[in-house]
């Protein structure tokens, strides 16, 4: 499975693909030494820990991945802006397959002169959706959500990512969110 | 065989062929058709599957010869190499066409200058408009709500929007066997949008009759083409839903 490849109509194996596309996941937790004990709570909690320290360390940047984080530590109280943002980069990426770090308040859109695709920039944005997902079983926020995984998992080295908690709990509560489907 | 005062843009694909069937197992037939590209076009594998399956006899034919338009020589028959609606070639047919009502088949996103022609198109879009924007919506409104329905509305400057004739509600009981991997995108979809658009044939000659339903506001979100897994997990619970002892089949039910 390429995130490259074009979404529109593909002719599917039906007996197998959900069950490749879940050992896949499964596969790449087991390369990058994640255990797959965690529940959603605990990913939660462990999310919030790693993004706590990302707050305190980049305290004084622009990005707009402090406002995103902002939002995934008060998801139970997102307002209508908050959603629009959401729903703004969800649409974004499905249009560009891009995501950049900087949004220009006055144009109200992303700068695309800023940095493409930063890996946080990425997570904050896939893990919004999953969130918005469990809130609304709205499957429109878990298919974006899927392909921004792809493309993390297909962009990025086996290597990047063994560093990289935060994708190993997103891709984790992926397949939590597939257990309940 | 009645030959009615409406217009068909035929895109060489399945829905084409499903809109055709319905209209002649109706009795009804356009007076002008305009057809896109090369005919006939199904590809063996399709072909194959439809046999083996008995879409035909289920659904609707998969006959891509035209031979249905030929013998009526009534019929008013435009063949055009392009199968881009926009293209010049389209316009200028539309342009010399009679017909004032025009069934879209595919083809393209209608821009102003096709739009701007003194021709109602009729789409049928496969979701309930109100809330689902998107070619593949009826995988999300299944996944969502168990719930799939089909819109036709005459097609404006924004896509999916325009006036909307009717919504039908859709139900199925079916099962998609693994090798059936042309079903949904060629069959199914197809096929509920033809059965949706049969509401329609008493009005086709004149749409102006026709009652309109009010979109009082349009709040339905774009939905991008659904990733293959949430595919794969529609036709799952497609199958899961399947009652072996009750009627097979798809159909549309009252709201």
């Amino acid at each position: 499975m390429n995130a490259k490849n074009i979404y529109s109509y593909p002719v599917l194996d039906i007996s197998t693909y959900l069950d490749e596309f879940i050992n896949q996941r499964k596969l790449f937790l087991k390369e990058t030494r994640h255990s797959i004990d965690s529940d959603i709570n605990n990913i939660k909690y462990e999310v919030n820990k790693v993004i706590d320290s990302y707050i305190s360390l980049n305290k004084s940047s622009s990005s707009i991945i402090n406002r995103l984080i902002k939002l995934i530590n008060n998801f139970e109280s997102l307002d209508e802006h908050d959603t629009k943002l959401i729903m703004y980069l969800k649409r974004y990426f499905e249009l560009h397959r891009a995501l950049y770090t900087e949004f220009d308040s006055k144009k109200k859109k992303l700068d695309a002169t800023s940095q493409k695709n930063d890996i946080n920039m990425l997570f904050t944005v896939s893990y919004l959706l999953q969130l918005m997902y469990t809130k609304t079983n709205d499957f429109n926020y878990l298919s974006t959500s899927i392909k921004i995984n792809e493309f993390i998992l297909t962009d990025f080295t086996l290597h990047e990512l063994k560093d990289y908690p935060l994708v190993k709990y997103l891709i984790n509560h992926e397949l939590l969110i597939f257990e309940k489907l | 065989m009645k030959i009615s005062n409406f217009g068909i843009i035929l895109y060489p694909s399945t829905r084409s062929l499903a809109y055709l069937h319905m209209l002649s197992t109706n009795n009804i037939l356009p007076k002008e058709a305009i057809v896109m590209g090369k005919w006939p076009f199904l590809p063996n594998d399709i072909l194959l599957e439809a046999k083996k399956y008995s879409y035909a006899e289920k659904y609707f034919s998969l006959n891509d010869n035209l031979e249905l338009l030929i013998k009526h020589k009534d019929i008013n028959l435009s063949l055009i190499d392009s199968t881009d609606i926009n293209s010049q070639e389209i316009r200028e047919a539309l342009s010399k066409a009679e017909c004032k009502n025009f069934i879209f088949t595919g083809g393209g996103i209608l821009k102003k200058e096709v739009l701007s022609l003194d021709i109602d198109f009729i789409h049928v879009h496969p979701g309930d408009i109100n809330y689902y924007r998107g070619s593949t919506c009826f995988h999300y409104s299944y996944l969502n709500k168990q719930s799939v329905s089909c819109t036709t509305f005459i097609m404006r400057k924004e896509l999916d929007r325009g006036e909307v004739l009717d919504i039908s509600h859709i139900d199925q009981n079916i099962f998609i066997e693994n090798d059936q991997s042309f079903f949904i995108d060629y069959i199914y979809d197809p096929f509920i949008r033809s059965i949706s658009l049969k509401k329609l044939f008493p009005h086709l000659e004149n749409l102006k009759k026709k009652k309109k339903i009010r979109i009082n506001e349009f709040y339905g979100n774009d939905h991008y083409v659904i990733h293959p897994v949430l595919r794969s997990l529609f036709i799952k619970k497609i199958n899961n839903s399947y009652r072996m002892n009750d009627k097979k089949g798809i159909y549309i039910i009252d709201a």
